[in-house]
């Protein structure tokens, strides 16, 4: 071996053992794709090639897979626009089978690259599912809602497994998927009972004319819930209601009547009392009486007008009441069969 | 009778000695049998007549090529008949139509196959040559295609099917196929070529080396069409796109957005990278 040679070795030796530093030194997944798309911005292919090869190697296996999807996506562009048809086509296979849902968007993808892609997705065998995170069923009848998706038209076996052992614990969908479809897996086993509460995986076995390929990366935990009770309505507001009676104007009748009844409380021991009788305190006591019966039926003038009802706005109120009354009624009745129904939640725990 | 007792003469001949037979005198063979009417027995005759490499593109070539149209379409096979009409009429685009001995149907699935034959550019990058059954083949049979390397890390991917294999045949059902190959440092280009039923087409990519200029990249956002010189070379983004030393008009354009023009010049060896451009969105020409 010649020296530099030697030298050489030495120095591959030496990035490979960590002198050069790591790519994950450099940053995150996803700064470093965010990096090199600035250099495909920079029209820098090559080296944008050369970092997202590095990153898709180096993507652990818990990586999102949006983000190893994006660096497949944008290594395989990259490569495609270079003239490395081939490699183009793989990177465009492994985004495919690491997101089976992407569809690209013929806004942001070139008709080639919407073209290449296809006909990579059609070449692999993927298969992805996305279930709701948090859902709440009702154990003896609830389905749960899984999205499926598929790279060729195939078969697709859905069951939800125990974690720890492989025995069934729900019944096994079996369905033909084209492309997309939403799966409604029963979360009863096969004697109709309710799962027993617990972690499970989500096993999915799809097989097309290329191939086969499963995947359990799901894990979603099944717990017994109490359902979430309806929230009573509130009462409707003052401003809905309507007048129940009207304020009548005042009548000059009313005024002299009041003050004429004061006149005559006063007039009437003064005029009809007896006159030995009849003092300087006497009077003033029979004009203070007058006066007060006076103020009064003042008073009563100005304070107390005549009201009059207006039954069709007690009836329009009286319903708007009863309707409320009888919405109250279906909520407490509502809540009452769901605190009856045994209800499981199902939570994912860890995403494909 | 006298057709009959030809028709049985020549079915006993074929059957006996029809590998023995030369193209050409298949070729004749089958005009001769669908002359007398026998279109069962002028099919086979005729596919495996017009072989290019077995003679010229004569006469009795486009009689042939006549009289094989006219049987598919009589037979109801008007799509296999458009895929014969277009390879024929890249083989030649200067075929007279027959419109005296032929039905309209014939004229018009002619008209029509010169229609997705004469527009594109005449390719100069290609080279193509087609690979015949040694016996007439059935008339559904799946044809290949296949592409072959010239010394330099090629890739050929045919649109709707995939990535082909440099040197192996894919088979594929008869039609018109998009094909792009592509060398690292050449141009790439995108062909048009047809599969017939068991025929193998095979595409050799002329490389026309390295170039003595620089390379262009860009990239629009979105993406548009990249024209080089009033000629369409492909989307953005287009990286390490070879170019003759000099200067270029480059356009970008994609519908609803206004098209972008410049001028770039490229020296030998240089790579010249223009950047992402910001197309504006607006009138834009499709």
């Amino acid at each position: 071996m010649t020296i530099g040679r030697l030298v050489t070795v030495v120095i591959g030796l030496g990035a490979a053992g960590g002198i050069v530093p790591s790519l994950r030194a450099q940053g995150t997944p996803e700064q470093l794709l965010a990096q090199a798309i600035t250099m495909l911005g920079a029209t820098e292919p090559e080296r944008a090639v050369e970092l997202l090869r590095q990153l898709v190697g180096d993507l652990p296996a818990t990586a999102a897979s949006s983000v190893r999807r994006d660096a497949q996506l944008r290594l395989a562009t990259a490569s495609w626009s270079l003239g490395l048809l081939d490699s183009a086509t793989v990177h465009f296979q492994d985004a495919a089978r690491a997101d089976a849902f992407f569809q690209p968007d013929p806004d942001a993808f070139n008709p080639e690259e919407v073209m290449a892609f296809r006909a990579a997705r059609r070449a692999v065998v993927a298969v992805g599912v996305r279930p709701p995170g948090d859902t709440l069923l009702d154990a003896r009848t609830g389905r749960w809602p899984v999205a499926v998706a598929v790279s060729q038209p195939g078969q697709v076996q859905l069951r939800l497994a125990g974690l720890d052992t492989a025995h069934l614990a729900a019944r096994t969908v079996i369905l033909v998927v084209d492309s997309t479809a939403t799966v409604s897996v029963p979360v009863m086993g096969a004697d109709s009972a309710p799962i027993a509460p617990g972690t499970y995986r989500l096993v999915v076995a799809y097989s097309a004319p290329g191939g086969t390929v499963s995947d359990s990366t799901v894990s979603v935990d099944v717990a017994p819930t109490t359902p979430d009770s309806l929230a009573h309505e509130a009462p409707p507001p003052d401003s809905l209601f309507r007048l129940e009676f009207r304020l009548e104007p005042r009548s000059g009748n009313a005024l002299l009547r009041s003050i004429g009844v004061g006149v005559g409380a006063a007039a009437i021991p003064l005029l009809f009392g007896d006159r030995r009788l009849r003092t300087w305190d006497t009077q003033s006591r029979a004009l203070f009486v007058g006066v007060a019966v006076s103020v009064t039926g003042l008073a009563t003038y100005i304070f107390g007008r005549p009201r009059r009802l207006l039954p069709d706005n007690i009836d329009y109120n009286r319903a708007l009441r009863s309707a409320w009354e009888e919405r109250d009624r279906s909520i407490a009745a509502t809540n009452a069969a769901r605190r009856a129904t045994p209800m499981l939640r199902i939570r994912v725990v860890q995403k494909p | 009778m006298r057709a009959a007792a030809w028709v049985a003469a020549l079915s006993i001949g074929i059957a006996t000695g029809a590998r023995a037979q030369t193209p050409r005198n298949l070729l004749r063979l089958g005009v001769e049998a669908y002359d007398v009417a026998a279109y069962e027995t002028a099919l086979p005759l005729l596919t495996a007549g017009m072989n290019p490499a077995a003679g010229p593109r004569d006469s009795l070539w486009v009689a042939g090529l006549h009289r094989l149209a006219h049987i598919l379409l009589q037979s109801g096979h008007d799509s296999l008949a458009a895929v014969w009409l277009r390879w024929a009429l890249r083989q030649k685009p200067d075929v007279a139509v027959d419109t005296l001995n032929f039905p309209p149907t014939v004229g018009n699935a002619f008209a029509l196959a010169q229609g997705v034959t004469s527009g594109g550019q005449r390719d100069t990058v290609t080279e193509t040559l087609w690979e015949w059954p040694a016996s007439p083949s059935g008339r559904l049979r799946p044809g290949a295609i296949r592409v072959e390397r010239s010394g330099v890390p090629l890739s050929a991917f045919v649109e709707g099917v995939g990535m082909l294999t440099p040197g192996e045949p894919r088979a594929l059902p008869y039609g018109t196929y998009r094909v792009l190959m592509s060398a690292p440092g050449h141009a790439r280009v995108w062909i048009e070529r047809e599969v017939l039923p068991g025929v193998t087409t095979v595409v050799r990519l002329r490389l026309w080396g390295p170039v003595a200029g620089g390379y262009l990249y860009v990239a629009s956002a979105p993406w548009g069409r990249v024209y080089l010189d009033h000629q369409f070379v492909g989307y953005t983004p287009l990286a390490a796109y070879p170019m003759a030393a000099g200067t270029h008009q480059l356009r970008i354009e994609r519908l609803g957005y206004t098209p972008f023009d410049t001028t770039v010049a490229v020296q030998r060896d240089q790579r010249l990278r223009v950047g992402t451009i910001p197309l504006k969105a607006g009138a834009g020409s499709p």
